[in-house]
């Protein structure tokens, strides 16, 4: 087990390296050029551009930038943000806790809500109570998470000054004010995850109650509860735990829009700007962290999927 | 029952998907920005006094981040980062003129020499002083940057001189009459001359002299910076607040809530539509007119579309734009329609100008058959999400010639460049300049960067441009009417309107702001918070 | 939204029998189950309808989408008569450039799924197909690919290629290649350990027929659904993009343009973007709902949870049954008119168990016998109170041990089940949690009903597992079930349901999923321990062998009814019923039969066609006119032995010696159905 979990691990460094090679090979056919928007006007010039690509390094050949970035990176050194030369390393601490924050946190709400509206549309499958929580699940597929974010922002911040409207500025908050500003973000992006669990684990779970193992279970006379938490809920879980490694990348897509409604220093809005504004240090930061993070996640559900399902132990 | 229909108004606001959407556009390019000169404010007279020493914080939003502290390095709209601790020579008053601020005085010895006299009671945060070496040493470092996007201001410089410790002679190889006018921002900030002599990378390390000290442990790159009141300012009066925290809120929906929530007590480029709802809530106003919208037809050779060569087909088009409905449509009715290239309120207006070309739909016709056109022609111009409404109104004014537009997107980032490379024939134009002298240079000298292909329409007015800039401004005035004519008469820039930007103020906000610059904010000074 | 289908026999009555009973043909079925939801026809309407908006868009918008009528002082208009939508901040009817948006919408989604299926299907069927280090390393790059937020790995190959709706939609249908990729690999790797896929093969077939004539019939399914609800967020990020300024340009019309023009103004005109949001929110609905009709439809198993165990209520109506008599002195279980109806889809609903009644003695083995789709395995589980939901169960009573259980509520009924009878059920296997140790799921009955401590109840399950045969019992607690072998695994039921010693055993098919020499075994267990701990038995089974073997009273039922009982000597020598009669000669027969009687033509028909009558008169060759006159009621005499035939007394049927019917079956498995 062991053994594997570090074949697992060192499996990533080929896929970093393949994903650094595509991600700079992007880069270099982006038309937009950095020292263009470095002087932000329209009115620059022909030598100003020129200057600027000069000092910017851009003028080098890529093979010569890609050595350049390579070397660096096997040091531990991701280079620095091509516009305002910030170190990457340094941004990456700044910005990485919250987008992980957020993203636990919606984690946290979505399998929550998933768990307990999943499991009851099961059991109620058929009745009205399972119609009215998977009507409501497709519409909160359908509803994007900015959307129902800037309604808590109107409701819970700024008609009702419960929560913050914004990220609150400055770089030592308390854990109070971390944890409060991190409620509306949170919501808003489990929003989708929780309509996405719950139909997940509606269909999971109507399909081990269908298993013979859960009349078993009634037979023997158990509890309820004890056929539901325990004996449906561990292999309902299987399935469930496949869906949440595809979510750890689309809650990562999602942060986007909510860093930029709630204005916050995360990573999805500053790797979003990357691409756009071809700040390709930044741009291969962001797609390292977003594969690492999936592979991760996906070795963290490998584990938990050997503790549901005893035959892949063995 | 007039704040319940805002609350509901604003709610709806809020609800509606697009505002959603509006915050993932996200902008974030430079070039939406304007001119700061003439600015009014809606304050009703403030009685109360500000705090005897400085005391609270004042917390500030800016759309974009800096990408850099040195003030040489990043570009004007982005000033609000850089008043609080950098003093600029002169300060940009409501008119669009300069006043005196580290310079007290300034004229022309000759028309290729501007003339600065200077504080001599200013210190900056590193302990060295402030003189004419350092503004020597300040506008050299600036010429030699290539890469600054201040370059073409020290351009025409040819020396600094420095006659005494308090007067210093900056030389010219044309004249320059809007140099001091330049000096009220970015490219007139100063910095230490301790500082430029030890080649200090300034990106992260400033070396000013302003009213507040950037404080490094408390500022994230990107995020937020952190300044405190500098107990030396020789400008002691304008300093009322302990701290100025500036924010970056890149998402206008973003910067209204903070304001409205309480958490911030600044916020700059406002929506105008929020005007009267923010201003009833006991909310501060502060609008900056100066921003000037247009078309500029850059294919005046016929390279690219052969119908712009013609210039009937030019003035054709120039009486298609319909000012007043492109301002109702694209800015709520806000912003000035006259035909001139300054509007009222600015020295440069001249109201002879006003209705010099205005809608007339048949005229256009006539000219367009005239030159062979009566059916029209096709014209493509590049956009992106920005540029969409703006230039989606040109398509609508311009469709009743038949010359159809069609909006080809792009990337932000690139048009500029595709404009420098005459990609393009026709193009959207937002000239800045507060200055005849520096908007003819940008727009319609044909040696100015929207002249890719090479037209020679403007050579003869060179000689006119010169004269008027070696004269001082009040005598200039004239020629630069004259000029004005000359070149609206030639349809190559055509205003669509002159607009501005909005700022807000929150309710405890007291104090007169100071607007100067091209930064749609306020200035720190003058400002202090009630009751904190 | 789940019409449950109706569950008869133990609810293993899969859409494909019903399909095979009805004669339906599989793609039939498939619309049926399509057209029967609503919220999946709603949607595919939906679509339709955009469809037909896109198509005739010019008749429908009643401006053009692109030239205003008043220019821009038009701007900014209300909904009014003119403008159903307003206007938007050029100019522009919102209606029209609605209706001519379903285009651009409906075009861009179909582009991004054709690009996918294109680039992901040959991969992915080839990858699977082939595997080896090509499969490496294609899933590698998905991987690499799929770890990216879509939204972002478009952005970053249009910021390469520039803006535009086709580059877009081709960028966004490269990103969703990969799911494509994954979705056929995998299911050609399930399909190709299939037998069709062997079977062609040794047909002599190429491997790109085999892999799509074969394999990808067998996929598409999967893919239909998947391209569905890729459709819906494609349709979703061709909106995204254009408002991000990536995809459609502000000359085109589409939904996300309107978003995007609407955004900028939206401190002005707050309507604006609500037009092309609602049509772009029902839009991704209806698609969405579609794709999890299709899903739904192509899945096989019947929709609906288990756990909606109702109460056994007492009938409306006591229909005057001459069963109806009081129970044998001294009997342990008494069950008097025990009725299971299901609802029908189509409305009303179909009784599977008709007024079902018997008794079993102390230490007496009844049998219950029948074939698939008679009733008898939901009889057991009426019993037990554990009819799936949405069955209903009605008993004038069933008492045990003199404790009346009808209109128990689930917490007392639950009290009965595991401690008062206990069950052992057909497939050993799979009647085991995959989940958790034999040792655990053994341990729980004594927990729950006897209050063990841990410790306690460990060493009595070993004790269990011993008694049952299982050998090194202890060393095997903590193994899975999938460690145990099926007559293990069965041994361990066994053991389950004898933890606390019940009253009455119900053994439902206990020895079917095993084979021969062990159901031996089980049986002879059985044996022994009724006769250890003096409980009943009800043995559910077809397998007239194992009766013969074990049982000491019969009771025959058919499509719903017992249509006879008494001793099993008595049943199996001298039949009073056709239809016990054509089992009994059915009997002795040296091949395994499978399927159809071969005395009987025909099938149990589907609860929905049994006639008011005698429910075997449609199959039976001694039919006559006073056969399908009226309901035939059980006639009993006092001995215990009834029947339900108007013709008994005036035929003679041939029985069979059960003991000849004993050694037949240890010979040869006798299967009376499939």
């Amino acid at each position: 087990m062991l053994k594997l979990l570090v074949m697992r691990v060192v499996a990533i460094i080929p896929l970093l390296f393949l994903v650094s090679v595509v991600a700079f090979g992007l880069n270099q056919v982006n038309p937009v050029d950095p020292a263009e928007l470095l002087l932000g006007s329209q009115e620059a010039t022909q030598e100003q551009i020129d200057a600027a690509r000069q000092q910017l390094g851009l003028n080098e050949p890529v093979v010569q930038r890609y050595l350049d970035w390579l070397g660096g990176a096997v040091r531990g050194d991701l280079g620095n943000d091509v516009y305002t030369q910030e170190p990457i390393t340094s941004a990456i601490r700044n910005r990485a806790p919250i987008t992980l924050a957020m993203m636990a946190g919606a984690l946290t709400v979505s399998l929550t809500v998933g768990l307990f509206c999943g499991i009851l549309s099961a059991l109620r499958a058929g009745r009205a109570t399972d119609r009215a929580l998977t009507v409501g699940a497709s519409i909160g597929l359908a509803l994007p998470s900015f959307w129902i974010g800037l309604i808590l922002i109107s409701l819970l911040a700024v008609n009702n000054r419960l929560l913050p409207a914004i990220w609150p500025p400055g770089q030592d908050l308390s854990l109070s004010l971390w944890l409060k500003s991190l409620i509306i973000p949170s919501l808003a992006l489990g929003a989708a995850a929780s309509a996405s669990f719950t139909r997940q684990i509606r269909s999971a779970m109507i399909g081990v109650l269908q298993q013979d193992y859960i009349r078993t279970a009634l037979a023997k006379g158990l509890p309820m509860r004890k056929v539901i938490f325990k004996h449906a809920l561990k292999n309902a879980a299987v399935p469930i735990v496949t869906v949440i490694g595809f979510q750890v990348s689309t809650l990562l897509g999602g942060t986007v829009f909510l860093e930029i409604i709630y204005n916050i220093p995360g990573l999805g809005n500053w790797g979003v700007g990357a691409v756009l504004k071809n700040n390709s240090p930044v741009v291969i930061a962001f797609i390292m962290i977003a594969a690492t993070l999936v592979v991760l996640v996906n070795l963290f559900l490998d584990v938990i999927y050997g503790w549901l399902n005893p035959k892949v132990r063995t | 029952m007039g704040v319940k229909r805002r609350l509901r108004s604003r709610l709806w606001v809020t609800i509606t998907t697009g505002a959603l959407l509006a915050a993932a556009c996200g902008s974030g390019d430079g070039d939406s920005g304007a001119d700061v000169s003439a600015a009014t404010t809606t304050s009703q007279q403030e009685t109360e006094q500000p705090p005897a020493t400085p005391t609270g914080v004042l917390r500030m939003t800016s759309t974009l981040y800096p990408l850099s502290l040195d003030p040489q390095r990043d570009t004007n709209f982005k000033g609000v980062w850089f008043y609080p601790m950098y003093d600029s020579l002169t300060m940009q008053n409501a008119e669009g003129e300069a006043e005196p601020w580290l310079a007290t005085s300034w004229d022309r010895t000759d028309p290729l020499t501007w003339r600065f006299e200077l504080r001599d009671d200013v210190t900056f945060h590193d302990g060295s002083a402030f003189d004419a070496t350092v503004v020597k040493k300040n506008l050299e470092r600036t010429k030699a940057d290539k890469a600054s996007p201040h370059a073409a201001v020290v351009a025409p410089i040819t020396e600094v001189v420095v006659v005494d410790p308090n007067t210093v002679d900056v030389k010219f190889a044309t004249p320059s009459p809007a140099f001091p006018l330049e000096m009220s921002n970015n490219p007139g900030m100063m910095v230490s001359g301790q500082a430029i002599d030890s080649g200090a990378d300034l990106t992260r390390t400033p070396a000013g002299s302003g009213g507040w000290i950037w404080d490094a442990s408390a500022s994230v790159p990107q995020q937020s910076e952190t300044y405190n009141a500098n107990p030396n300012y020789w400008n002691a009066d304008v300093v009322h607040v302990q701290q100025v925290v500036i924010t970056h809120i890149n998402d206008i929906n973003a910067r209204h809530n903070a304001l409205e929530a309480g958490q911030v007590d600044v916020v700059d480029d406002g929506a105008i539509a929020r005007k009267a709802d923010l201003e009833s809530d006991g909310f501060r106003s502060i609008t900056f007119p100066v921003t000037m919208e247009g078309v500029i037809i850059m294919d005046r050779t016929g390279a690219i579309q052969p119908e712009l060569a013609d210039p009937k087909v030019r003035e054709a088009i120039s009486w298609l734009i319909d000012r007043e409905g492109y301002l109702s449509a694209v800015h709520n009715g806000e912003g000035s329609d006259v035909a001139g290239l300054f509007p009222p309120g600015i020295k440069w207006h001249d109201p002879a100008l006003d209705d010099i070309r205005d809608l007339d739909v048949e005229k256009a016709k006539t000219l367009l058959e005239e030159a062979g056109y009566p059916n029209g022609f096709t014209v493509r111009v590049g956009s992106y999400a920005a540029l969409d409404q703006k230039l989606g109104a040109l398509a609508q004014m311009l469709a009743p010639a038949g010359i159809k537009v069609e909006v080809v997107q792009v990337q932000s980032g690139v048009l500029a460049a595709e404009y420098r490379q005459g990609k393009w024939a026709i193009g959207y134009a937002l000239p800045r300049q507060i200055h005849p002298f520096t908007q003819y240079q940008q727009y319609f000298n044909n040696a100015g960067t929207y002249n890719p292909f090479k037209a020679t329409d403007t050579a003869d007015l060179t000689a006119k441009v010169s004269e008027a800039a070696a004269l001082d401004d009040d005598e200039a005035k004239p020629l630069w009417d004259e000029i004005q004519r000359e070149a609206i008469e030639r349809n190559i820039l055509l205003p669509m309107g002159h607009t501005g930007l909005i700022a807000f103020l929150g309710k405890d906000v007291r104090g007169e702001p100071f607007l100067g610059g091209e930064q749609p904010s306020p200035h720190p000074h003058g400002l202090w918070i009630a009751g904190r | 939204m789940a019409t449950p289908l109706i569950a008869a026999e133990s609810s293993s009555l899969t859409d494909q029998e019903l399909g095979a009973v009805g004669g339906m043909s599989g793609r039939k079925r498939f619309t049926r189950r399509f057209l029967r939801n609503k919220v999946a026809m709603a949607g595919a309407s939906f679509v339709l309808l955009l469809v037909v908006v896109a198509t005739f868009a010019p008749l429908i918008a009643p401006y053009d989408p692109n030239v205003t009528t008043g220019g821009l002082r038009s701007a900014f208009q209300r909904p009014s008569g003119e403008h159903w939508f307003g206007t938007d901040g050029t100019g522009l009817d919102q209606f029209s450039r609605v209706v001519y948006g379903t285009r651009l919408a409906l075009v861009a989604g179909l582009e991004a799924v054709a690009v996918s299926l294109v680039i992901g299907l040959p991969i992915g069927l080839a990858v699977g197909y082939f595997g080896g280090w090509a499969d490496r390393l294609t899933m590698r790059v998905v991987e690499a690919v799929v770890a990216v937020p879509t939204t972002m790995m478009a952005m970053a190959i249009i910021a390469a290629t520039g803006p535009g709706i086709q580059k877009a939609m081709f960028a966004v249908g490269l990103v969703y290649a990969m799911a494509i990729i994954r979705l056929a690999r995998a299911e050609v790797l399930g399909a190709r350990a299939e037998l069709y896929v062997d079977g062609a093969r040794a047909a002599g077939a190429s491997d790109n027929r085999i892999m799509w004539r074969h394999i990808l019939p067998n996929v598409a399914p999967a893919l239909i659904v998947q391209s569905t609800l890729l459709l819906a967020a494609s349709v979703l990020i061709e909106a995204g993009l254009s408002l991000l300024g990536l995809g459609a340009g502000s000359g085109q019309v589409s939904w996300g343009v309107m978003l995007r023009s609407a955004s900028q103004v939206i401190d002005r005109d707050w309507f604006q973007p609500w037009p092309a949001g609602i049509a772009l929110f029902l839009t991704v609905l209806a698609l969405n709902a579609v794709g999890d009709g299709l899903r739904d439809a192509f899945a096989r198993e019947a929709r609906g949870g288990r756990l909606g165990v109702g109460q056994v209520a007492r009938p409306v109506v006591v229909e005057p049954e001459r069963t109806a008599l009081a129970p044998r002195p001294g009997a342990l279980v008494a069950v008097r008119d025990l009725t299971v109806t299901f609802p029908r889809p189509s409305g009303g609903e179909v009784a599977v168990v008709q007024h079902v009644s018997f008794d079993i003695m102390p230490g007496e083995i009844l049998a219950l016998v029948g074939e698939s789709g008679s009733g008898k395995s939901i009889t057991a589980l009426a019993l037990l109170g554990l009819v799936p939901d949405p069955g209903r169960v009605t008993a004038s009573s069933i008492t045990l041990a003199g404790r009346d259980l009808v209109g128990l509520p689930f917490k007392e009924m639950r009290k009965i089940r595991g401690r008062d009878i206990g069950v052992v059920f057909q497939e050993p296997s799979a009647s085991l949690n995959p989940a958790y140790t034999i040792g655990d799921q053994v341990s729980e009955p004594l927990r729950t009903h006897l209050g063990m401590s841990r410790k306690a109840a460990r060493a009595r399950t070993v004790e269990l597992l011993e008694l049952v045969g299982i050998p090194q019992a202890a060393r095997r607690l903590d193994d899975y079930p999938h460690q145990y072998s099926g007559g293990m695994a069965q041994r361990v039921m066994i053991a389950m349901a004898l933890a606390c010693e019940p009253k009455l055993l119900i053994a439902d098919e206990p020895t079917t999923a095993l084979d021969v020499t062990v159901q031996g075994q089980v049986l002879d267990l059985l044996l022994g321990l009724r006769d250890e701990f003096g409980m009943s038995i009800l043995l559910i089974t077809h397998d007239l062998g194992v009766v013969a073997d074990v049982a000491d009273r019969g009771a025959v039922m058919y499509a719903g009814q017992i249509i006879e009982t008494g001793p099993l000597a008595d049943v199996f020598r001298s039949p009073r019923h056709p239809y016990t009669e054509g089992l009994m000669v059915a009997v002795p027969r040296n091949e395994r039969r499978v399927g159809t009687l071969p005395t009987i033509p025909g099938v149990v028909p589907p609860p929905w066609e049994w006639p008011e009558s005698c429910h075997f008169a449609p199959r039976c060759r001694y039919a006559a006119e006073l056969c399908r006159a009226g309901p035939v009621p059980l006639v009993l005499d006092d001995l215990g032995r009834g029947h339900r035939c108007v013709r008994a007394d005036e035929l003679t049927l041939r029985g069979v010696d059960e003991r000849e019917a004993a050694v037949a079956e240890l010979a040869e498995p006798i299967e009376v159905t499939g």
